[in-house]
């Protein structure tokens, strides 16, 4: 009887998964948990002035994997805040920008402090979405970007 | 004395009192996971601030957690596959009483995210403590309840059952 019951019960779970997985694909608010065909895009490393080069020209979203409170303190002008962790906020952050992390425009992402490994943790994310192009990491993130004497915007960031 | 025991019995065994708790239960399980169903995003969030799951798997279970809950509480409230359906629900509880529970002791207070009322725009405090931690576990004896009750009133199974019964 209870065997009959667990088949029962994963059967049900089984199903309620797949229906789940096919509402998210279909739905404009979901995840994009199965990757799209890639184009073979992929993460690359740039430097601070090559980031700036892409930035001065206008044809670049960047985007800040620090947490809220460190983009609040100290930003990038112009950047997002879409913070790699935690992962909950993460994933709101990048359904939130969809409509300009999928433009045509070319995707930049930094960190704050450390080794920056939040930078590629949220490029892995992004990537995972659905996003076939390439995606640049600036190497060091901001406190080489400052090392370079770029300018940042300290203060009242949301 | 006797009659309070043959009452409980009989609700055990499965009488009117149980199908009144098996449409509750199916209906708050049901609301709650059509409530999130078409808003992964915005469960994840509450799903990641229990701190139980590994990262990548809080999306996947964002997607799926409010179907089977959907299927979960329609079942139960139609009254049929019941007994997996309260397996089901009974180790969810389980599952949340076991994350409340961690959580409290942790000392996080945050929005449980079980019903969601405030977009219905009903104020109710939903926030982790015993209050909610002691209803999660309620749900879950009444799972258990449901789970072993033989008869099942006003049930798409009782039906099936009593037209065998008919064909014999």
């Amino acid at each position: 009887m209870i065997g009959k019951t667990l088949k029962e019960s994963a059967v049900i779970i089984a199903s309620c998964a797949a229906l789940g997985l096919l509402l998210n694909i279909v739905n404009p608010d979901g995840f994009e948990p199965v990757p799209k065909k890639s184009a073979g895009g992929r993460v690359v490393q740039i430097s601070p002035r090559e980031a700036r080069i892409k930035l001065d020209s206008a044809g670049t979203v960047l985007l800040d994997a620090s947490s809220r409170g460190e983009f609040a303190s100290r930003r990038i002008r112009g950047a997002i805040s879409v913070p790699s962790r935690p992962a909950g906020e993460s994933y709101a952050a990048i359904s939130d920008n969809r409509g300009q992390i999928n433009s045509d425009r070319e995707l930049v992402i930094y960190c704050g402090s450390g080794s920056c490994g939040l930078s590629m943790e949220l490029a892995e994310k992004i990537g995972g979405m659905g996003y076939s192009r390439h995606i640049y990491i600036i190497k060091g993130g901001i406190e080489a970007w400052t090392a370079e004497g770029f300018p940042v915007e300290t203060g009242g960031g949301k | 004395m006797r009659s309070i025991k043959a009452f409980f019995r009989d609700i055990v065994y499965g009488n009117s009192v149980t199908l009144a708790i098996r449409v509750a239960m199916g209906l708050l399980i049901l609301f709650s996971g059509a409530l999130k169903v078409f808003d992964p995003v915005s469960f994840s969030i509450v799903i990641d601030r229990y701190g139980i799951l590994p990262g990548p798997l809080v999306p996947y279970a964002a997607v799926v957690l409010p179907v089977v809950e959907v299927a979960v509480g329609f079942f139960l409230v139609a009254g049929f596959r019941i007994k997996a359906s309260a397996l089901i629900s009974g180790v969810l509880m389980l599952v949340f009483s076991l994350a409340i529970g961690m959580n409290i002791a942790r000392g996080e207070i945050f929005d449980c995210g079980c019903f969601d009322f405030g977009r219905l725009g009903i104020s109710l405090d939903e926030g982790i403590g015993p209050r909610v931690l002691a209803r999660d576990i309620g749900m879950m004896l009444f799972s258990v309840m449901i789970y072993r009750a033989e008869k099942h009133v006003l049930s798409i199974e009782g039906l099936m059952d009593r037209r065998d019964l008919e064909n014999l």
